[in-house]
């Protein structure tokens, strides 16, 4: 069982389990297969629109909802360090989610973990609802 | 004085209104469709009508012209597009839109351009052309509009996101949505400069698709 934390917070000696992730509220959204051939992939998984890359060998996870309105930031193949919405050109920094072209918007970050080939996502961080 | 005309017609999986707004959406044309348009600048806007000007290139022929456009709202159900190109040549588009539901709308786009007689011959080619540039441009429109109803009925806010994902909490149960409110003109990013215009990014991508 390849054993591997990708938080940057999670120490790479705490082992991880599919149960552990379970309880700990990750939930399994894909297959590392699934990066290929772009290095990226965006999916829908409980009405949240999933946008997964690699950035610097790291695994990240972003909201692929575009805060402008709502286009598709992963619709291009990551360049040069950015993400361009492709609706209307919004440019969003891959390190950080950060939004280039309106400081005062930006994509939220999901935690993710590396299991056995699989991607695992945390969707709900404050149980409380909205 | 003759007519060359041509009618396209499709359906759509979201209300018209979402239709109309993506018609008025002028940036995404640079954004969405940068494959065919590479610049355009809006020479005045407010709320039902605006007059802007477009730079792209014609399918099949492979022409790079621009034009400069009329755009009103005639009624709920009738957009009106008149455009003034090159070589004097007017260009009429009318876009009907028919409710068949509250999730579903027909768009029928009429294209017409008044020639001296003699220039019927090019009515085939009219026709290929403009069926061409309708296809080319719904199947790009019809994910994006597609995907502006889901946002929206998830609880999307424009220059905000959806609260849920942003907070980082569980999604309500139900959408307390089921309408598109019409809301034009359509907010716009600030050009940069003032003046200057939408210009598109680039011409060629990677694409790693919706």
């Amino acid at each position: 069982m390849e054993l591997k934390a990708n938080h940057p917070d999670t120490p790479a000696q705490i082992p991880l389990s599919a149960a552990a992730l379970e309880s700990d509220g990750f939930k399994r959204i894909a297959e590392l297969s699934e990066l290929e051939p772009h290095g990226q992939f965006s999916k829908w998984v409980d009405d949240h629109d999933l946008l997964v890359y690699r950035y610097e060998g790291v695994l990240k996870v972003l909201s692929n909802v575009c805060p402008h309105f709502g286009g598709p930031v992963g619709y291009h193949k990551l360049n040069e360090g950015k993400f361009v919405c492709l609706w209307h050109n919004y440019e969003f920094l891959a390190k950080d989610g950060s939004c280039l072209t309106n400081k005062h918007l930006g994509l939220r970050d999901y935690e993710v973990r590396e299991l056995d080939g699989e991607i695992w996502v945390k969707l709900v961080e404050n149980t409380s609802k909205t | 004085m003759a007519t060359l005309r041509s009618e396209c017609s499709l359906e759509m999986d979201c209300p018209k209104e979402v239709v109309i707004w993506n018609y008025y959406d002028h940036e995404h044309v640079v954004g969405t469709h940068y494959k065919h348009y590479n610049f355009l600048r809006i020479l005045a806007e407010k709320e039902g009508w605006c007059l802007v000007e477009r730079f792209y290139k014609l399918p099949i022929i492979q022409l790079r012209t621009s034009s400069l456009g009329f755009m009103f709202l005639e009624n709920p159900n009738l957009i009106r597009s008149i455009q003034y190109g090159k070589l004097g040549i007017i260009f009429d588009q009318e876009i009907h839109l028919q409710d068949l539901g509250p999730d579903r709308c027909k768009v029928t786009s009429i294209y017409k351009m008044k020639v001296w007689g003699i220039f019927m011959i090019f009515q085939g080619l009219f026709q290929k052309v403009t069926t061409k540039w309708f296809m080319n441009t719904w199947d790009e429109d019809a994910p994006m509009r597609i995907r502006r109803w889901k946002v929206w009925k998830l609880g999307f806010r424009n220059f905000e996101g959806i609260e849920y994902i942003n907070h980082r909490t569980t999604k309500p149960d139900e959408s307390a949505r089921s309408s598109y409110p019409l809301q034009l003109p359509v907010p716009k990013t600030p050009e940069r400069p003032p003046g200057s215009g939408y210009r598109r990014l680039f011409s060629k991508s990677v694409e790693v698709g919706y």
